[in-house]
């Protein structure tokens, strides 16, 4: 059987590829004020977005600031997190011996929550317990075992592999990666420009000496669907390449929101399901249901219209708001958040979570 | 309870509390079944009678320890009614206590057949069948009663879970082997026998337990331990087991692979140092070959990926995980149709992994083929259902048995 799928000139061939969780060593950032020289439209509202907030500096985190004083007591351990100037210290004391750190690197917007990365000893830990705004206060971190540690070191929190840190920086951060090491002296905090295009500065030279722009950028709008879903957004977003993690997860793959679509009968290598079909990285995240309608629409007839020789079938039931019925909130309650399942079907009344 | 394989004999006092076990599920799945079946229409009453006669002889013999006459009695009683289920069961008991185990094994396939949906019944098969030497048979029978369930004996469960690593290992099907070894792990028996077992893992050595070589035991045990604290994920335990492991016996090419494995989630530079460094000491290390090709595959070099995936499945071509890593590189690298013929064979090879129906139905999406794309997604949500359902059994449903031989009658 002959392929018939995305024909090659669309897609960028290999060596144009760019990995944000690959940075090869040595790469140079330019950074976002460079980019918004020509990127005025798209450079004006990105830092509201929430890969531009994946990660605050501390010394102006909105969090930490509004929130001077969190405290948590699990069985004998008592946690604070307490502002002081421009800074956050993170203790835990079991009531004898106290681990403290100042906070360097506070991962999350806060639209959920913030997990903090501390370092102790020439380690880097995930703090054992995390900021949430629903309860604006302290719970476990996501993951975490929830019970009482067995040792103060446990209370503090996990330690992270190498591995596992230079994840976070990754997803977390720009430039602060180079191969396989760290480089936090050139980090940049959140998702900027270059964190998903890639290095912009042969882009700008080329730009400047009169060459077309586009060759020497990399554009994951240019990715097909399947492509730009399951590796190139799922690298952070978790796709089904982390099957052991996503077994092991449950109701928390929620979260996952490659995963999920993966799982939906309309789930193809169309870019009309594709992440930035519904969802515009350079903008906040829409959160006013209706607005997704028109994208269900590009594909689904509307109830009442005859329904086109290439079109799907409307819903026999309504005709706005889709994502309300068919991508349903799944409250995650360890995580205090009402997360959107992008399984997308048709919902069962009182099905159970289907994984 | 740590009896030798060799020896490794269920008791009959055990064996008739599995047969209590058995019956409550059985009268759970039918509730017209009794254990003592009510006489059908077409018997004559004579025949229940004699049938009834020969039970209640059997049972008085069995009760007083004269098993031989029991047998002989049990034996008249399926004679009149050949589809009786306890009967066999009680044969196969007896026959299994007295390490008569053909004999055991014919009883127990004679249940199988009546009752194919108890999975104690399998698992005593395919005990027999490893006590008697059909290891193939073996692995089948108790990978059947894996899936289908232990009616709650934790003990037989614990056993079964005990062979059927140990039957893989011999298969040199060394990662399920780890699979199933872990669960021993998550419900915390890290007892002698499984870190033994363990370490054959880590070797890749297709042994059975018994016949590690004398002289390869200190090294198996090492192993093990590494191997039991990368399950458990105790890494600095790990961390250290390996560096000793690797310390003693620099040129055995399976301690670096395997420290290259525990180093992926790690250290990947250094996996792929290990990965190397196993095939200087084996060039032909094809597992070496699959660990590194999914490396770069990760890292986006699948032009370092392709030839490592090509030579793997060229010198492997039954191992799945070598079609997967060829058949993603391929798809990376744009040529679908070869990725899609990878993919497909492995999904061939091993149907029931979800991972192989993942990649197959990402390929198919690439290709444009929508329905057979479709079709893939389902197999793989279903299969992810599966394992999940079993992992989640696996772990709760277990208590944490250091039994890995003798089910207790407990």
């Amino acid at each position: 059987m002959v392929a018939t799928g995305r024909p090659s000139f669309i897609s960028q061939n290999a060596s144009q590829k760019w990995n944000p969780r690959r940075v090869p060593a040595g790469t140079e950032f330019v950074g976002d004020a460079a980019c918004a020289e020509c990127h005025k439209k798209a450079s004006a509202v990105f830092p509201k977005t929430g890969m531009f907030l994946a990660m605050e500096p501390v010394n102006e985190s909105t969090v930490l600031t509004e929130n001077p004083k969190l405290n948590l007591q699990i069985g004998p351990y008592s946690y604070e997190i307490k502002r002081q100037g421009k800074q956050s210290f993170y203790s835990v004391t079991d009531g004898k011996e106290t681990m403290s750190v100042p906070i360097e690197h506070a991962l999350g917007q806060g639209r959920m929550g913030q997990t903090y990365v501390l370092q102790h000893d020439g380690k880097f830990y995930e703090s054992r317990v995390s900021f949430y705004k629903e309860i604006k206060g302290l719970d476990f971190t996501i993951g975490s075992p929830r019970g009482v540690p067995a040792s103060l070191d446990e209370a503090f929190g996990r330690v992270l592999t190498p591995q596992e840190v230079i994840s976070c920086f990754s997803c977390h951060s720009t430039g602060g990666i180079s191969g396989q090491n760290l480089q936090l002296e050139k980090l940049t905090h959140g998702v900027r420009c270059e964190g998903c295009h890639g290095p912009g500065g042969p882009h700008i030279a080329a730009v400047k000496a009169g060459e077309p722009g586009y060759k020497s950028i990399f554009n994951p709008g240019r990715l097909g669907g399947d492509e730009q879903t399951q590796q190139f957004c799922a690298g952070c977003h978790r796709g089904t390449s982390e099957f052991s993690l996503l077994r092991s997860a449950q109701l928390n793959n929620v979260r996952f929101q490659p995963y999920r679509i993966f799982h939906s009968k309309c789930y193809s290598d169309d870019r009309n399901i594709r992440c930035t079909a519904c969802h515009n990285p350079h903008e906040p995240l829409r959160e006013d249901a209706g607005y997704y309608d028109s994208k269900c629409l590009t594909c689904h007839a509307l109830k009442g219209q005859p329904v086109a020789k290439d079109q799907s079938p409307s819903c026999p039931v309504a005709t706005k708001d889709c994502v309300t019925c068919h991508m349903p909130k799944v409250e995650l309650k360890t995580a205090h958040f009402n997360f959107t399942d992008h399984y997308i079907r048709i919902v069962k009344p009182g099905e159970k979570y289907p994984n | 309870m740590d009896v030798s394989i060799k020896n490794a004999r269920i008791s009959i006092a055990v064996l008739l509390v599995l047969l209590t076990v058995c019956a409550v599920a059985t009268r759970a799945q039918s509730s017209t079944r009794a254990k003592r079946p009510a006489p059908k229409a077409n018997t004559t009453s004579q025949q229940d009678a004699a049938f009834n006669q020969a039970v209640k002889l059997a049972d008085d013999a069995r009760n007083a320890g004269r098993l031989e006459e029991a047998v002989q009695l049990y034996s008249n009683a399926l004679k009149i009614r050949p589809k009786w289920p306890d009967g066999w069961w009680y044969v196969g008991a007896i026959f299994y206590d007295k390490d008569l185990y053909p004999q055991a094994r014919d009883a127990f396939a004679n249940l199988a057949e009546l009752e194919p949906k108890r999975g104690p019944v399998w698992g005593m098969l395919g005990l027999c069948e490893f006590q008697i030497g059909n290891y193939e048979r073996a692995v089948i029978a108790l990978q059947r009663s894996r899936s289908i369930g232990f009616d709650g004996n934790k003990e037989l469960e614990s056993v079964v879970r005990y062979h059927t690593a140990i039957l893989y290992i011999k298969f040199e099907q060394f990662e399920i082997a780890y699979e199933i070894l872990r669960e021993f792990v998550l419900i915390g028996n890290n007892g002698p026998k499984i870190v033994e077992a363990f370490g054959l893992t880590m070797l890749r050595l297709p042994l059975l337990p018994n016949n590690v070589p004398a002289d390869r035991r200190e090294q198996v045990v090492l192993a093990g331990q590494a191997g039991v604290s990368m399950a458990a994920r105790r890494l600095d335990e790990a961390r250290s087991a390996f560096a000793t492991l690797v310390e003693r016996y620099p040129d055995d090419p399976n301690v670096h692979y395997s420290y290259g494995v525990f180093q992926l989630a790690q250290d990947a530079d250094l996996s792929l140092k290990e990965f190397q460094r196993a095939l200087e000491l084996q060039p032909l290390h094809q597992p070496a070959m699959v660990q590194m090709a999914f490396e770069y595959l990760k890292r986006d070099q699948y032009n370092d990926a392709l030839p490592l995936a090509e030579r793997a499945v060229q010198l492997a071509p039954k191992m799945y995980p070598a079609r997967n890593v060829l058949g993603r590189v391929l798809l990376e690298l744009g040529q679908t149709d070869r990725a899609v013929k990878e993919l497909e064979e492995g999904v061939r090879l091993a149907p029931s992994s979800p991972e192989m129906h993942f990649a197959l139905a990402r390929a198919y999406t690439r290709a444009g083929r929508k329905v057979d794309a479709d079709r893939e997604r389902e197999m793989f949500k279903t299969l992810q259902e599966k394992y999940r359902q079993q992992s989640d059994a696996a772990l709760t449903g277990s208590s944490p048995s250091t039994n890995t031989e003798k089910p207790n009658p407990k």
